[in-house]
């Protein structure tokens, strides 16, 4: 089985175009929309969904944040988990 | 006043609309926030004339004092830390800077070391002032040099932040903040389906919003019924032009190609000020604000 990705820097290029184009010239390919947070695939192929996976994500460990993981953080300019916490407030 | 640009859809037009909208006012400070592609530079050609560096938390770890018992691996649920028998490696790309590692090394044998993920430049471009952020190629995280270009605004001053696209953590870094939010879309189904989903994420962040159709003229009328079926403001369109678009192709403003648009931008700005002040003054009545 050959992989091809169809990538650009820049968005609105075409991408999800070109890769309808071949999907509509391959035979027996997987075609996998990985533009999850704007899929726009659906729209030109119309796929019949068959099953729904959900997907869930582990829990961070360091989710419990300590006076001591916060001195931690704060000590770093723009660390994003002080950040997150106003620490810096 | 803070503005964003946004869109779910990429390529609709957010860094043209940003760098018109800011050429058509006195004077503002424009941020260019699409930190893994910024372009506004290469409309706007800034003089740069200031460098910071973004940094984030990342692990060091002194060989000579690690036992190797693979305490810092274990608690590391981004696999950035390998130990073996006699070495022990870090992967910094995986890293995401929390300082778990540091907390749990019963040798003290890590210390809290930094690693530039970026650079934020300043600058200025006629009476813009210009603030764009760089992630290093490689990198995962652009929300931190997001997050630290947001230190530049300068709240007395007309702030325009150029977003990065999509509806994930860096669109939402961008806008997160802002007193107004205009959406950039085109008239296809495309840009009508990521439409939707960036105004659900605008809305959840509870950021008053509007709708500027780009390449109005192409595609169908389902974004304007959209709109109207959802209340939502739209506040320009603006027109498929060849000459438009040829500018473009050359880096050149929609507003320097068509000096007579710049009218329409201030228009467009006058109507997100009247909108985002009505919805503070509403705040301010319910003492939702501050």
């Amino acid at each position: 089985m050959k992989q091809l990705t169809i990538i650009s820097g820049k968005g609105g290029t075409g991408k999800t175009t070109l890769t309808a184009a071949f999907a509509h010239l391959a035979d027996n390919a997987v075609i996998a929309d990985c533009d999850v947070d704007a899929a726009d695939l659906h729209l030109i192929l119309t796929p019949d969904i068959i099953r729904l996976n959900r997907l869930s994500v582990v829990e961070y460990p360091c989710a419990k944040v300590t006076d001591e993981v916060k001195r931690i953080w704060r000590k770093v300019e723009g660390c994003l988990f002080a950040e997150s916490h106003n620490l810096f407030a | 006043m803070v503005i964003s640009i946004a869109s779910g859809k990429g390529g609709t037009g957010k860094t043209s609309v940003a760098v018109s909208l800011a050429l058509s006012l006195d004077s503002c400070q424009l941020l260019d926030c699409d930190v893994e592609e910024p372009n506004a530079s290469l409309f706007l050609k800034p003089l740069i004339t200031g460098k910071t560096f973004v940094n984030v938390l990342e692990p060091w770890i002194d060989e000579s004092k690690c036992s190797h018992c693979g305490e810092c691996a274990e608690i590391c649920v981004y696999h950035a830390i390998a130990v073996f028998e006699k070495n022990v490696f870090l992967l910094p790309q995986l890293c995401h800077g929390c300082g778990g590692c540091i907390l749990v090394c019963p040798e003290k044998a890590i210390a809290e070391g930094r690693r530039s993920i970026g650079v934020i430049e300043t600058g200025t471009s006629n009476s813009i002032a210009f603030i764009q952020g760089i992630l290093n190629v490689g990198e995962h995280m652009p929300t931190p040099v997001i997050r630290e270009m947001k230190r530049f605004i300068k709240e007395d001053m007309h702030v325009i932040i150029d977003s990065p696209p999509g509806t994930s953590c860096p669109m939402i870094e961008g806008i997160k903040g802002s007193d107004f939010v205009l959406l950039v879309t085109e008239p296809t189904p495309f840009g009508l389906n990521d439409l939707k989903l960036a105004v659900d994420v605008v809305r959840e962040l509870k950021i008053p919003l509007g709708v500027l159709i780009n390449c109005h003229g192409i595609g169908d009328n389902r974004v304007r019924e959209y709109c109207q079926d959802e209340n939502i403001p739209l506040l320009l369109s603006i027109p498929w032009s060849r000459e438009i678009a040829e500018a473009y192709s050359r880096g050149i403003p929609a507003v320097e190609a068509r000096p007579d648009l710049k009218e329409n931008f201030r228009s467009l700005f006058r109507g997100i000020m009247s909108l985002a002040e009505r919805k503070r003054d509403y705040d301010v009545q319910l003492g939702a604000r501050r």
